[in-house]
């Protein structure tokens, strides 16, 4: 059997502190991966939506008939305009479900709420009306 | 020396397999994080609340006692002004309770009260995707997992001169 013998002069200082250097940046490259997606998930677009179409079917489910319901959507304006969605297009009651679009198709989430139920944008609110 | 080799090839082993754990748990903590945008168990209180508040006017049910279980579904369903609508499932259940035949029974350390069911009437969503009649009768007091939510309210009523308990049930599973 042939004997192997390691000589650590085979390897270049300079070889051991690139090693060392790429070994770092991959560990940091894999925690900011996970940093990023442990945000994204938690506080990203997509927890809003589910968010706020499971709050807005709430209140729709729990209202009586002639209410009016007004939602502050300023602080999703900024969203909006970033992903480029139209105003009309944000929030949209249809058939029974509220669809919500923060990004891409957004959420849909349904009410069992059987009234008369309008919804449409007025300046910072969402309003929706039960009849 | 070839031990050193080894050891170098052992802890990169190591290292990865570190780091697939740490990947894993926290997939798995955020994924149990998202569901508490489950509102099942609201939603299951909301509908239970809101099916007692138009089938109970002063006290009394508005459904002859004797012919609850012979009601069509969509008499209540049109009386509470509720639609079953897809992407979630539904489960309304209405009991009534004979008052005159409650006892308390031991049950273990504790003393329940056991009544005599009278009639009852239950109502599902169609296409469910778990038996949510099952999870919210038979499986009462079970603890499982965050998803299927039972809302139970009881009230007495009158009717004919005699009382009743009325147990509504709601219940709803996100699917």
């Amino acid at each position: 059997m042939e004997k192997r013998s390691y000589r650590p002069g085979n390897k270049s200082k300079k070889g051991i502190v690139m090693g060392t250097v790429v070994f770092i940046l991959l560990n940091i490259a894999f925690f900011a991966m996970l940093l990023f997606f442990v945000v994204d998930r938690c506080t990203g677009t997509s927890m809003k939506e589910k968010v706020l179409a499971r709050e807005i079917a709430l209140f729709i489910n729990s209202a009586e008939p002639n209410t009016l319901i007004l939602f502050n959507i300023k602080k999703y304006k900024e969203i909006i305009d970033k992903n480029k969605i139209k105003p009309e297009d944000f929030i949209k009651l249809e058939d029974g479900r509220v669809r919500v679009v923060l990004a891409g198709s957004g959420v849909v989430y349904p009410y069992f709420s059987d009234y008369k139920i309008e919804g449409k944008l007025s300046g910072d609110f969402f309003e929706i009306s039960i009849k | 020396m070839k031990n050193k080799k080894g050891s170098e090839k052992y802890l990169s082993i190591w290292w990865y397999f570190c780091l697939a754990v740490i990947l894993v748990g926290v997939v798995v903590a955020v994924m149990r994080f998202q569901t508490i945008t489950n509102v099942s168990k609201l939603d299951a209180d909301v509908l239970s609340s809101r099916v007692l508040d138009c089938v109970v006017e002063n006290g009394t049910l508005i459904f002859d006692i004797n012919q609850l279980n012979q009601l069509p579904k969509k008499d209540v369903k049109s009386i509470c002004k509720i639609n079953f609508r897809e992407g979630k499932d539904y489960f309304v259940g209405l009991e009534v309770y004979n008052l005159t035949s409650c006892k308390e029974v031991p049950d273990g350390e504790e003393i329940v009260i056991q009544c005599n069911i009278q009639t009852k009437n239950y109502i599902s969503s169609e296409k469910q995707k778990i038996d949510l009649m099952d999870r919210c009768i038979n499986l009462e007091g079970v603890r499982t997992s965050l998803m299927p939510a039972c809302s139970y309210k009881n009230i007495v009523i009158e009717q004919a001169g005699q009382k009743y308990i009325l147990r509504v049930i709601g219940g709803t599973y996100e699917k």
